[in-house]
């Protein structure tokens, strides 16, 4: 058993640096992205199933993201529970910048009509549009909604016609081009 | 006009009602989600909760790093691997030898022998290419497919050589970076205790990505064998393992 985990650990070595990048590319901090990248390796090491006739780099991908996927699961459910993670924790944006008072007035209007636009669009055109604000890059919003290129461009640019109609007003950096 | 900033913002008040109200999906509906195995009703309600935790879309989809120089300073990848290995309960990893200076009457007669080995090996190999040899793509253990046993464990299944034929091996493997050379070394796993029986090294990587080698079976009975690609920077380390099936046709 000893020697076939030595086999396993001297096939997947290599790949670590590259693991930890991974988790650091998704927002972790660097000793949390070493952590969780030793987590991964030690699971697949222990896995008795580890190579069902798939790529061991393969497998070490699949393993990588679900781990993942588990961690930022696990602190969303911490955040819902109270435990006050700022968002930016997870999510991995910008900080809030101060904004003047009258600026702040016409920006809430705006959010506002914008939000209750949105409200009114069929739920899947509501999770397009919240996945293109999201910034999700068209590869990933094509393969989370099985559609091609060419019709996700589409759907957009309808939505954005639509939308203007609703809120009444041009709609700055939505391409849908 | 709606800014930009607004949309952001927007979209943050959104995520924040959506994250209070909704719990995540599991990572195994995202999973079926991007399989393309959930019914078109639960395909929507995994999609619409995915929105308000695109995070956890963007760990499914985001493409591996092709490399990654300069992450890691050698001392933590020492580490991590290190740590790896304690926690998978693997006995820490061997030292290098150190070396010795040799003196200088056995450093001429290692000369001398080294010299005449490469001329050996030149004859040799100059009366091993001047047959065909039977070209084999191996892929390694790991990246081929497997045997399922009615009872017992999963098994790799072996790569089959015949014996007493003269072989062009092409081992296949990509490795994370390149190394100064590379070099195959051949175990004999039938004895108790693995041990070598044949090796060759200053072995180069080929444009389609293979290490190749001339390999002959005339002297090797007939029984289960591990081929291992090593890359050679200062010490060898081991990249790829082969394991193969010698058999008398």
């Amino acid at each position: 058993m000893n020697n076939d985990r030595e086999r396993q650990f001297r096939q997947l070595e290599a790949y670590y640096g590259r693991v930890v990048l991974f988790f650091k590319q998704l927002g972790f901090d660097r000793e949390e992205a070493k952590d969780l990248a030793q987590d991964v390796f030690v699971r697949v090491i222990q896995s008795r199933d580890a190579y069902r006739g798939e790529a061991r780099w393969s497998y070490l991908q699949t393993i990588a993201r679900r781990t993942a996927a588990n961690e930022l699961r696990r602190r969303a459910a911490l955040m819902r529970a109270g435990a006050h993670l700022p968002m930016d924790a997870v999510a991995g944006k910008a900080d809030e910048q101060i904004v003047p008072a009258d600026e702040e007035a016409g920006s809430n209007e705006n959010r506002k009509r914008l939000r209750q636009a949105i409200a009114k669009l069929d739920a899947k055109s509501q999770t397009l549009i919240r996945m293109y604000m999201a910034g999700d890059s068209y590869r990933e919003m094509e393969r989370a909604l099985h559609m091609t290129e060419n019709a996700l461009k589409t759907a957009l640019r309808d939505l954005r016609a639509r939308l203007r109609q609703l809120v009444g007003e041009e709609l700055e950096g939505f391409g849908g081009d | 006009m709606i800014s930009r900033e607004d949309w952001q913002t927007a979209r943050d008040e959104m995520i924040a009602e959506g994250r209070q109200r909704y719990e995540p999906p599991t990572v195994e509906e995202v999973e079926k989600l991007f399989k393309g195995e959930l019914g078109e009703a639960e395909a929507d309600r995994v999609r619409n909760l995915l929105t308000y935790y695109p995070e956890m879309a963007r760990a499914m989809t985001m493409p591996f790093p092709e490399e990654a120089e300069g992450v890691l300073t050698a001392e933590e990848t020492e580490a991590g691997l290190a740590e790896i290995r304690r926690r998978a309960k693997l006995p820490p990893a061997r030292l290098p030898r150190r070396r010795r200076t040799p003196s200088r009457p056995l450093a001429l007669a290692a000369g001398i022998a080294v010299a005449v080995g490469i001329a050996g090996v030149a004859f040799w190999r100059s009366q091993l290419s001047q047959h065909e040899g039977v070209i084999k793509i191996l892929y390694a253990d790991g990246e081929r497919g497997g045997l399922h046993r009615p009872r017992g464990p999963y098994e790799q299944a072996p790569i089959e050589l015949e014996t007493k034929t003269d072989y062009i091996l092409k081992p296949v493997f990509r490795p994370s970076h390149a190394y100064r050379e590379y070099r195959l070394e051949l175990f004999d796993l039938n004895a108790a205790a693995p041990r070598s029986v044949w090796s060759r090294s200053g072995v180069e990587r080929e444009a389609d990505g293979s290490y190749q080698a001339e390999l002959s079976t005339k002297n090797f009975p007939p029984g289960r064998y591990r081929l291992v690609l090593y890359g050679v920077d200062e010490a060898p380390v081991p990249l790829a393992v082969y394991t193969i099936r010698l058999y008398e046709p």
